[in-house]
C-alpha cells in the first residue's frame, strides 16, 4: 500500500527533524513545566487548587501546550520543502501522518505533564483509570483538531495569533466532552453517562479524521 | 446589474407585508395567560425565528462553501459569506433577545443555559471566520481557506449542536424531552398564526439581506477589478 508507506516514512522524517532540532521538544516540554510551576506558587503552593479547578487548569495547560505544539508542524515547514513535497507524496499522506504524529506528540505531552502536576499538585481522583484514559483520548482530540487548523494557519499572515483565533471555539466540543470525562473520573463514580461521552469523544475523533483527509488537498497548494 | 436587479418584487412585497403582520399581530393578538411568562411570550414570534435564521444560514453558508469547493466558482464563495453574515447578526439578535426574555422569566440573563453556551461558542466560530477572512488578501486563497474553515468547523459543532443539549435535563429551554421546537400540542393555536408567518417574514427579509450583500460583493469586486486594470 503506498499511501502507508508514505505515512510511515513522514513519521520518520518528523521525528528525525525533532531529534535534529532538539529546541522544538524541549522546549514544549519546558513551556508546559514552567506553567505548572506558575499555578503553583500563585495559587498558594496548590492549597487552592482542589477538584474541578485542578481538572480546569489541567485542560487549560494542555489546550495551549497543544496549540504551541501543534502549530509548529506546518509553520516549520517553509515554502520551498512545499513544493518539493508536492511532487513526491499525495496530501492524504501528508496530513494523515502529521496528525499521527501530533497526536503521539500530544500524549506523551500529556501524560508528562499529568505527572508533574500531580506531583506538584497532589489531587486525589476517585478513579485514576478513567482519568488517564481520558487524557489519552484528549491528546488524541486535541492534535487532530488542531493539525488541520495549523494548516489554514500556517497559509495565513500571522499564524500563532490566527492559530488561537481559529481553534479555541472549535475545540470547544471536544474539550467539553473532556472536562464531562473528567468530572466523572473526579467522583469516581459512573452517572451513567461515561460510556456515552466515550463514544461521543471517538466519534469526534473519527470526524477530524475523516475531514481533514477529506479537506487537506483543497488548501495544501495553497502559499 | 442595478441595485434592485435580481431581488423580485414579489419577494420584497412579501416579506414588507409578512413582517407588518408579525409585528402588529404579535404585539395586539391575544396570547394566553401563563405564570411568570405572562405578555412575554410574544417574545416567541421574534427569539425563535432569529435561532432559526441562523441555524438554516450557516448551514446554507456550509453548503455554499462545499459547492465552492467542488465547482471553485466565485459566485458560491461570495454567497457562503453573505449567509455567514447573517447567520452572524441574526445569532446575536438571537442572543440578545434570549437574555432579555430570560432576564424576566428565568431571572437572570444569562444562567449558565446550555443552548446559550452552544449559540456563544456557535458565534465565536462565525466570527473567527470572519477573522480568517478578513486577513487573506488574495481572492481565491480567500476563499478556499476560509470554506475548508467552515466546514471543518460546521461538521464538529453538529454533536455539540444537535446531541448534547438536546439530552441536557438541566436545560431551561423547552423541548429537553427530544421535541427541540413548538408542537402542536403544547401551543395556542392563535399564537401559531402569528408564529408559522413570523418565520416565513424572518426568513424572507434574511434572504432579501442576502442578496443584498451579494450584490454589493460583486460590485465591490469588479471595482477592485477595474482599478486593478
Amino acid at each position: 500500500m503506498r499511501l502507508g508507506k508514505q505515512i510511515i516514512t513522514l513519521l520518520r522524517k518528523e521525528w528525525l527533524l525533532e531529534r535534529r532540532r532538539a529546541s522544538t521538544l524541549s522546549g514544549l516540554l519546558l513551556y508546559v513545566l514552567s506553567t505548572v510551576v506558575l499555578v503553583y506558587m500563585a495559587s498558594q503552593a496548590g492549597k487552592g487548587i482542589i477538584d474541578m479547578v485542578w481538572i480546569t487548569f489541567y485542560w487549560v495547560i494542555m489546550m495551549f501546550a497543544a496549540v504551541n505544539g501543534v502549530a509548529k508542524s506546518f509553520i516549520q515547514e517553509s515554502n520551498y520543502r512545499d513544493a518539493y513535497y508536492y511532487t513526491l507524496i499525495s496530501p492524504q499522506a501528508l496530513i494523515l501522518s502529521k496528525m499521527l504524529y501530533n497526536a503521539l506528540l500530544m500524549i506523551l505531552l500529556s501524560l508528562l505533564s499529568l505527572a508533574v502536576l500531580s506531583v506538584l499538585i497532589p489531587q486525589d481522583l476517585g478513579d485514576w483509570n478513567l482519568f488517564i484514559a481520558t487524557v489519552i483520548l484528549g491528546g488524541v482530540g486535541l492534535s487532530f483538531c488542531f493539525t488541520l487548523i495549523a494548516a489554514i494557519a500556517a497559509r495565513v499572515g500571522n499564524s500563532g495569533t490566527m492559530m488561537a483565533i481559529l481553534s479555541f471555539p472549535i475545540i470547544l466540543p471536544v474539550l467539553s466532552v473532556l472536562i464531562s470525562l473528567s468530572r466523572i473520573a473526579l467522583v469516581g463514580l459512573d452517572d451513567g453517562n461515561m460510556w456515552r461521552n466515550i463514544q461521543i469523544l471517538l466519534a469526534l475523533d473519527g470526524i477530524m479524521l475523516v475531514m481533514s483527509y477529506i479537506l487537506y488537498p483543497f488548501i495544501w497548494k495553497e502559499g | 446589474m442595478t441595485p434592485t436587479k435580481g431581488i423580485s418584487p414579489l419577494l420584497k412585497i412579501s416579506t414588507i407585508l409578512l413582517m407588518l403582520y408579525c409585528i402588529i399581530a404579535g404585539f395586539l393578538l391575544e396570547v394566553p395567560k401563563l405564570e411568570i411568562i405572562h405578555e412575554s411570550i410574544r417574545n416567541m414570534y421574534y427569539h425563535v425565528p432569529m435561532w432559526f435564521v441562523m441555524f438554516v444560514f450557516s448551514f446554507a453558508g456550509v453548503v455554499y462553501s462545499l459547492l465552492y469547493l467542488l465547482k471553485g466558482n466565485r459566485e458560491y464563495d461570495i454567497n457562503a459569506a453573505s449567509c455567514m453574515l447573517v447567520a452572524t447578526v441574526f445569532g446575536v439578535l438571537g442572543l440578545v433577545t434570549g437574555m432579555i426574555w430570560a432576564t424576566y422569566t428565568w431571572g437572570e440573563p444569562w444562567s449558565g443555559d446550555t443552548k446559550q453556551t452552544m449559540t456563544l461558542v456557535c458565534l465565536l466560530i462565525f466570527l473567527a471566520y470572519f477573522v480568517l477572512r478578513a486577513a487573506i488578501d488574495e481572492e481565491e486563497k480567500r476563499a478556499k481557506l476560509s470554506a475548508v474553515y467552515s466546514i471543518f468547523a460546521f461538521s464538529l459543532i453538529i454533536p455539540l449542536l444537535y446531541i448534547i443539549p438536546r439530552q441536557d435535563p438541566t436545560s431551561l429551554h423547552p423541548g429537553s424531552e427530544g421535541n427541540p421546537a413548538v408542537s402542536r400540542d403544547d401551543a395556542d393555536s392563535r399564537m401559531l398564526m402569528v408564529f408559522y408567518p413570523a418565520v416565513i417574514a424572518w426568513m424572507l427579509l434574511s434572504v432579501w439581506i442576502v442578496k443584498l450583500l451579494n450584490w454589493y460583493q460583486r460590485l465591490r469586486l469588479r471595482i477592485l477589478e477595474r482599478e486593478a486594470n
